[in-house]
């Protein structure tokens, strides 16, 4: 009772316990653990040393149990609703994907369609990513021969609209947006082992560098990371702002926090199969059509029309999709535009390569580079070890006359040096070792990381410090969930620094990625694989030892400047190789479009005549999708989110878009089921990204059995060479 | 010549089985060693900062000691949930309710060396668990789950006093990292000794 009785009664249960029993039993069950495979050694021997490197293992059975996973096969699977729940079979969602390329719109039909395995009514709930600039117009819903338009309303109302029809029995669909790259689809009313199609369209503009076009179709998304309470954000972020500064309003609670996640499937299992078909009309001459993350069946219709699909017919959605095609040398032009009718007027897509002066600097101007690593858990296994990579291959880049430092995160911000060193051969010998020990495990708090990065360096070099560039280049799959903060703390503290976010992974947050490039103002590179990891990095490297095309003006030859609204309003800065690309309406048409900048101080302009425009559909869309985020990004900067909202959902409206405030909402008027019946809400589970490794429990094995196996196994072996050559 | 070849190949295994063997026994003697040192930091009496660090480079601090009666089973608990800290002792998972207070208390340990007896536990079998205020608590083992490893709600906070504790599964699988976990959930109970 007391705390001295309580006391001696610990003592007498545990530590009499402690001395006479676990080390033996525990000697015991290693004894008995080393046995038990001794009869299989050398087999063990020898199919280990293959395996032990960690290739994937197929899911061990759980402990018997009613409804245990036994039986689990690729397309259906089980998992448990609650912790006490048995398990069950989920619902599956395979998806057909189809783009139709021309130039560099891509205009995609992705068909979801909806498996329903259990002998009850349910509503399947599907997470799902698309690209970054994707801009969803259309909803169909197909059910056998029906078939069923969706139609454009504000979310509120969309939302009703489906509750209702899902109360009264009718079949209905809802598409929402719940971050820029990743949407919901729910489908109410599905039968006992019933299907329905979902089919969804939507346009996108590809990727440009010089010579190659690329398109990116996210197929699975790693999971994000929520952090801690916005309190607790509050805090972090004014110690972290040092003397005198004070906190802008920032950090207040942010709705944007919610997100609403699929339940993972365990890494061995997969499920939600995917087909693509890709019809290419590049416009140009294709010397190769590639990619780095499936492997493909290509068939060269001309020299500029490709069709190709994947060569397994259907894929897991695990990974990312990427396909890109290379220009015969001097055939890709330098400006491409395309243009429509639409609501209110003609709409063009722009895209310009400025000319390519002088490729580098001619004086190499002394840099300071701060690199950060993401280290949480979402990162462990190839992510880790591209990030290692990438980081090492970056450090022995740099020029003795740079400084540098190297910062880690996951669940708490370490850094290697207080403030940036220089480059000596000591300080890069240290950070590599660094690199090195990087294990990933815990939480992605992202917010302590960007502002140490992002800190203002303390005034040692004086006067010559404001000369050399600051870059920050981060490495992360971006599993975040609060992006809309992080980029207010990018745009209010980014000062003289640069951002160059690189991601990691076989599914990172590209949304993320793109976003803190520009509010960053540097640019962003993806590795997909972790033999890209030198290419990549390289090009990286030349791109941001080049000089970069600032104070980039957009303008109009032949009409008065008020015709047109040019999207966004202010061009991002660029980086070698990369091209200008806006959305334009005009109430009349130009003559010209005239592109203007500065390029390492020296003032240059490029014009592109009007004429070679060509046709396209849907590009008041694109138009509308980038004035959108434009307008989404203006809160960062200050502006009223009430008008900015209304602004988004008139936009959405008239152009008949998915928006963060407007959904596709497709209704069937003859109910199917009877109000006796009763309805569950299922999620869809999704595949965890493919070649990673450890969630959010602690990973607690180690390899000792193993490596005293190994130990044994050869040194038997070595006996048994012995013997034989003894006997020679 | 074949003879020469044959002995330098029984060198080269040798050589390679006697380090893996070193390696494998070294994970198991840090893990003994380790508990034995961090025992005597528990034991001693503690200063102001809590109980003092188990060896002078330590980069955590012991935070509990966990026992289970039946299976002469005594650890003591560090805290941190990282591999650096489970190599010598159970983790107790950064963020969970500390040991000796109310809430949900998450441990972690390795299944070849401290957790091994996690597979022997049974439903009803009595775990304590005693914090830094020396006081010791009863948890009643109510079930055993085999999960996927990215079940980041079994760390919540329940509304109930109860101590989950985690390791990997399956418990002889020789690759470590593997996807699944064993969680053995035990709910606190009235003490007998009070």
């Amino acid at each position: 009772m007391t705390y001295g009785r309580r006391h001696y009664l610990t003592q007498q249960i545990l530590v009499r316990l402690a001395y006479a029993g676990p080390r033996s039993s525990e000697t015991r069950e290693f004894l008995k653990a080393s046995l038990r495979f001794v009869v299989g050694m050398i087999l063990v021997f020898f199919g280990l040393v293959a395996t032990a490197s960690g290739a994937p293992q197929t899911p061990p059975t759980p402990p018997s149990e009613a409804g245990s996973p036994k039986d689990a096969t690729t397309g259906e699977f089980w998992y448990r609703r609650g912790t006490d729940a048995a398990f069950e079979t989920a619902p599956v969602v395979e998806t057909r994907v189809r783009f139709d390329i021309t130039g560099v719109i891509a205009r995609a039909t992705v068909t979801q369609r909806f498996k329903n395995p259990l002998n009850v009514w349910i509503e399947g709930v599907y997470v799902f990513p698309l690209p970054e600039q994707a801009a969803v117009d259309h909803l169909r819903m197909r059910a056998g021969d029906r078939v069923i338009e969706g139609q454009i309303r504000e979310k509120e109302k969309a939302r009703q609209e489906f509750e209702r029809a899902a109360a009264e029995g009718k079949r209905t669909t809802l598409v929402e947006q719940q971050r820029a790259n990743l949407f919901t689809s729910r489908v109410a009313n599905l039968g006992p082992l019933e299907e329905l199609e979902v089919e969804i369209e939507y346009q996108q503009t590809l990727e440009l560098e010089e010579g190659r076009v690329r398109l990116r179709f996210p197929l699975a998304m790693t999971p994000r990371y929520v952090p801690a309470i916005d309190s607790s954000l509050v805090q972090l972020a004014s110690l972290k702002s040092g003397s005198g500064v004070v906190v802008p309003a920032l950090y207040q609670p942010n709705c944007d926090n919610t997100l609403v996640q699929p339940p993972f499937l365990p890494t061995g299992i997969k499920t939600n199969p995917v087909s693509i078909e890709v019809n290419l009309n590049a416009g140009f001459e294709v010397a190769s059509l590639t990619s780095d993350t499936h492997a493909l069946e290509v068939e060269p219709r001309s020299a500029h029309e490709f069709a190709a699909r994947l060569r397994d017919e259907v894929a897991p959605a695990d990974r990312d999709f990427e396909i890109s095609w290379k220009a015969l040398p001097g055939v890709m032009p330098q400006s491409s535009i395309a243009t429509g009718k639409g609501p209110d007027g003609t709409y063009a897509l722009i895209t310009l390569f400025p000319p390519s002066g002088g490729a580098v600097w001619s004086v190499r101007i002394p840099r300071e580079v701060t690199f950060v690593i993401d280290t949480s858990g979402s990162m462990a296994g190839a992510s880790m070890e591209q990030a290692k990579k990438a980081v090492v291959l970056a450090i022995q880049r740099l020029d003795a006359s740079d400084s540098f430092n190297l910062i880690e995160f996951n669940s708490v911000t370490s850094s290697l040096f207080p403030h940036p060193v220089p480059a000596s051969p000591d300080n890069l010998k240290r950070a590599v070792a660094f690199a090195e020990s990087l294990a990933a495990e815990g939480g992605t708090e992202m917010l302590e990381a960007l502002l140490a990065a992002l800190a203002s360096p303390p005034p040692a070099h004086g006067e010559e410090d404001s000369a050399s560039v600051r870059q920050v280049i981060f490495l992360t799959d971006g599993a975040v969930s609060n992006e809309d903060q992080l980029f207010s703390v990018i745009k209010a503290k980014l000062g003289r620094a640069r951002l160059f976010p690189v991601g990691i992974g076989s599914a990172p947050n590209r949304h993320f990625m793109t976003k803190a490039a520009e509010f960053g103002r540097g640019t962003f590179t993806f590795i997909s694989d972790v033999n890209a990891v030198e290419k990549q990095m390289t090009e990286l490297y030349t791109k941001i030892e080049s000089p970069v095309l600032s104070d980039i003006q957009v303008s109009f030859d032949g009409i008065a400047a008020e015709k047109a609204e040019v999207w966004p309003r202010r061009a991002p800065d660029l980086y070698l190789g990369e091209p200008v690309v806006v959305g334009a309406r005009f109430d009349e048409t130009p003559s010209a479009i005239r592109v203007t900048g500065r390029r390492d101080g020296q003032p240059f302009e490029t014009v592109a005549p009007f004429e070679q425009a060509q046709s396209g559909r849907g590009i008041n869309v694109l138009w509308a999708r980038r004035k959108i985020q434009s307008l989404l990004d203006g809160v960062h900067e200050g502006a009223d989110p009430e008008a900015v909202r209304a602004q988004v959902v008139s936009l959405g409206l008239t152009h008949h878009l998915v928006t963060k405030h407007t959904s596709l909402v497709a209704v069937d008027l003859t109910p199917v089921r009877s109000a006796e019946e009763p309805m569950e809400s299922l999620m869809v589970p999704v595949n965890s990204p493919y070649g990673s490794a450890a969630g959010p429990l602690p990973q607690s094995a180690t390899p000792a059995t193993l490596l005293l196996l190994q130990g044994l196994a050869a040194t038997l072996a070595a006996w048994a060479l012995y013997v034989a050559g003894r006997r020679l | 010549m074949k003879r020469r070849v044959l002995q330098i190949a029984s060198l080269v295994f040798i050589c390679w089985g006697v380090a893996q063997m070193a390696r494998g026994a070294y994970i198991h003697s840090k893990a003994s060693l380790a508990q034995a040192l961090i025992r005597r930091a528990w034991s001693h009496p503690g200063t102001k900062g809590g109980p003092p660090k188990p060896w002078p480079w330590a980069d955590t601090t012991p935070v509990a000691r966990l026992g289970a009666p039946m299976y002469r089973v005594d650890l003591i608990v560090l805290e941190g949930g990282s591999g650096r800290t489970l190599a010598f002792g159970p983790g107790h998972v950064t963020g969970t309710a500390r040991p000796g207070e109310s809430g949900n208390v998450v441990i972690a340990g390795h299944r070849d060396t401290h957790f091994r007896f996690l597979k022997d536990l049974e439903k009803g079998d009595l775990l304590l668990v005693e914090g830094r205020d020396r006081d010791l608590i009863d948890y009643k083992v109510v079930k055993m789950d085999v999960v996927d490893h990215t079940r980041a709600d079994l760390l919540r906070d329940f509304g109930d006093d109860r101590l989950t504790l985690i390791t990997c599964y399956p418990f002889d699988a020789l690759v470590p990292g593997g996807p699944l976990r064993y969680v053995v959930t035990a709910i606190r109970a009235p003490s007998p000794r009070a």
